[in-house]
């Protein structure tokens, strides 16, 4: 009887623990959130990221977010 | 029963260390579910430890001598409300209550702070989850509550019978509150300061607790001097003991702290300082608990003498040490703030908040002064009571002249006005007054009678105060409930007004007993009238009865005045069957003006007697002012409603003001 109440108790206190956490991952199911813009904020930081190395337009716009665009 | 209490234990210590590494590692950018799951943590702790005390509680109404706490502290013979107060009676209850309170008050107040000040997150949970985590080492390493006994006992020692008084049931978790309560808003000040956040609005989301805190330590200590008076048995209330001063030092410093908050709140004068008051209250909270512990000092009060006193020095050190690099760096604030002048109310405040630390740092060396002396000169010396009490005298004479000035004066510095050379006149002259009646007509001494001189006029002061607020206020206000009205709208004033003449009646017991208590030694026989100042108290006789638990000798002394019975005095000795040594009932009568009381000892078996008798001058008045104290406390934690209840411009200042 103890064992498993201890077993309850441990169990239930990491669920309450680690819940936020796992709350946090996105589900295959949510649709990735797009900015204004048009484009996923993954998307936006990567072209950013590329347009202040000077790269921009070397990379086709193509894909997904190209024709969102 | 020790299976699941040993795993309760070790869950909340995982649980601490995860919050703890959670808020370390995050610091600046704790939010999102990083933060939910640390603030979960350390809630899952709290249910854990307070599992664990209702575990042990239960243990302990069943008398489960399997566990070797609860053999040590109950018995079978028990009454069941002591049985369920021995979980504080030894040391690893009382630490596993502290840790429970802990925590408890920390994940209570989470959600709070993730609403006021989502920045002071993390320092608020590491301080609540370092203090919780080193209590949960303590009684993983060193006392566990569920260590269980090999072989079951068939009987349990049973309860130290001076436990066993209803004040044991109050005093003990009051002082823990208290103790405990000062933790919090230590940590908004670590969690306001690592954040940098220099706004210092911290002072005002804590004060709800920094006055519940001071409340319940007020009330801890008033009514432990209570119990020592009717329990211990030997004429006094507070005998400067080590563990008791243990208790005073955190209250002078959070008393200083509560009028230091109250200048940065108004006008943000001392924001360093107070930080470092709120980590010093917090750590004299500690240092109390170590000193109870250690058996460092001897004291009545304290436990025995165990290595548990090191790890509380390492971790005063090392919060010591942290709090004060915190304070010196993050602390300053970007403005510079003076006083407006000393013949002010904030020049009166401050100066108030100087003599408590002043009797702080006095009562504090006194305390250590045999640990001290022995390192430094080779011998060990210890200060008694008349030193504290001489001391005390010109610290408490000021403070008590400053609260008998303070009504007169303004936050802004006098104008030199009329009015205001007048009021400050009367007060002087009062003072002057009440002095030389207690001195010449009373007949007391130089030191007692400015003590009682002074708090005769501080409290006539206030009350003349409020007397004249609720007139001109009442007058004003034509509809309504004035009266009322008035208290609620001057809710603070009155608050505080209250707790000041209770602490001037206080000190005005104090004055009269500590200083002019007289004492009368007799042996006596059935049938002789012992003459004790004024009072004959004629001894009728012995009576003797028991219960299961002891035996009951008891003394019938008929207690008279100038020919006229004002009663019957019955003081005994308790002979406890678990306990070899014989336990001293007293009895005593109380008016305002004195205490007449009286000790019995029994010397041989024709009746004849030892019988002291204490007249204790003006001991009503302490425990009068201690339950003023308590009430103006109890009436600034109530929130208030605002002065102007139409909306505010900025909604981003409209802070809860709890007091």
């Amino acid at each position: 009887m103890i064992p498993l109440l201890i077993l309850a108790l441990l169990a239930a206190a990491l669920a309450w623990v680690v819940w936020p956490l796992l709350e946090a991952f996105p589900s295959g199911d949510q649709p990735v959130p797009v900015t204004s813009s048009g484009l996923t904020e993954r998307e936006r930081e990567d072209e950013a990221e590329d347009r202040l190395r000077g790269r921009a337009e070397e990379i086709p716009l193509n894909g997904d977010s190209a024709e969102r665009r | 029963m020790s299976l699941l209490g040993g795993f309760l234990i070790w869950g909340s210590f995982f649980l601490l260390l995860y919050a703890t590494l959670i808020s370390l590692a995050a610091r600046r950018t704790m939010q999102g579910p990083w933060s939910r799951s640390a603030c979960r943590a350390l809630q899952a702790a709290a249910a854990f430890v307070v599992l664990a005390c209702g575990l042990l509680v239960t243990a302990l109404l069943r008398c489960d001598f399997s566990l070797e706490y609860v053999a040590a502290h109950t018995s079978t013979t028990l009454p069941p409300l002591y049985r369920a107060t021995a979980l504080w009676a030894g040391q690893a209850g009382s630490l596993l209550v502290w840790l429970s309170l802990l925590l408890v008050f920390t994940a209570a107040t989470l959600p709070s702070v993730r609403r006021k000040a989502p920045h002071a997150l993390p320092g608020f949970l590491l301080l609540g989850s370092t203090t919780g985590l080193f209590f949960t080492l303590l009684l993983l390493v060193f006392d566990s509550p569920f260590a269980h006994l090999a072989q079951p006992a068939l009987e349990g020692r049973g309860m130290n019978p001076l436990l066993q008084n209803p004040g044991m049931v109050l005093h003990p978790p009051l002082l823990f509150v208290g103790y405990v309560g000062f933790a919090l808003p230590c940590a908004w000040a670590v969690g306001s300061l690592l954040s940098g956040d220099r706004t210092g609005r911290w002072i005002v989301w804590s004060r709800g607790w920094t006055l519940a805190s001071w409340l319940f330590l007020t009330a801890g200590i008033v009514l432990g001097a209570q119990w020592a008076y009717v329990e211990l048995g030997w004429g006094g209330y507070w005998a400067w003991d080590p563990v008791e001063n243990a208790s005073l030092l955190p209250w002078l410093s959070a008393t200083a702290f509560l009028h230091t908050a109250r200048l940065q709140e108004r006008r943000g004068l001392f924001p360093v300082w107070n930080a470092a008051l709120a980590g010093i209250s917090f750590l004299l909270c500690i240092f109390g608990t170590f000193l109870t512990r250690s058996g460092f000092i001897e004291s009545v009060h304290a436990f025995s003498r165990s290595s548990i006193g090191y790890y509380f020095l390492a971790f005063l050190g090392l919060a010591g040490c942290a709090l004060a690099i915190l304070v010196l760096l993050r602390g300053a604030s970007p403005h510079r703030v003076s006083l407006t002048g000393l013949l002010t109310r904030e020049g009166a405040l401050a100066t108030t908040h100087l003599l408590l630390l002043g009797l702080l740092a006095v009562v504090f060396l006194g305390t250590l002064w045999p640990t001290l002396s022995e390192a430094l000169l080779g011998q060990k010396i210890a200060v008694g009571a008349h030193f504290f009490n001489r001391a005390a005298q010109p610290f408490c004479a000021l403070v008590l002249f400053l609260l008998a000035l303070c009504p007169a004066l303004g936050w802004r510095p006098p104008a030199r006005d009329r009015r205001t050379v007048r009021t400050v006149s009367l007060v002087l002259g009062g003072a002057f007054l009440a002095v030389a009646t207690c001195r010449f007509l009373a007949g007391a001494d130089w030191g007692s009678a400015i003590l009682a001189g002074l708090s005769l006029t501080a409290t006539a002061s206030l009350l003349f105060d409020l007397t004249a607020t609720i007139w001109t206020q009442t007058r004003a206000r034509k509809e309504g409930s004035p009266l009322a009205e008035t208290i609620h709208q001057n809710r603070r004033r009155w608050a505080a007004h209250l707790v000041h003449v209770g602490l001037a009646l206080f000190c005005l017991g104090v004055a009269g007993s500590a200083y002019h208590s007289r004492t009368f030694e007799f042996e006596a026989s059935p049938g002789q009238t012992l003459q004790a100042g004024p009072y004959q108290l004629f001894f009728e006789g012995i009576t003797l009865s028991g219960d299961k638990e002891k035996d009951i000798l008891e003394a019938r002394l008929r207690l008279a005045r100038d020919g006229k019975s004002l009663g019957l005095l019955t003081p005994a000795r308790h002979y406890h069957r678990l306990f070899e040594q014989p336990m001293t009932e007293v009895d005593f009568r109380t008016t305002p003006t004195g205490d007449v009381y009286v000790i019995f000892e029994p010397l041989d078996s024709q009746g004849r007697s030892s019988i002291r008798v204490l007249l204790n001058p003006l001991v009503f008045w302490i425990w009068a002012g201690g339950c003023l104290m308590a009430l103006g406390g109890t009436l600034g934690l109530f929130p208030g409603r605002p002065r102007n209840p139409a909306p505010r411009k900025q909604p981003s200042e409209n802070l809860e003001v709890c007091v």
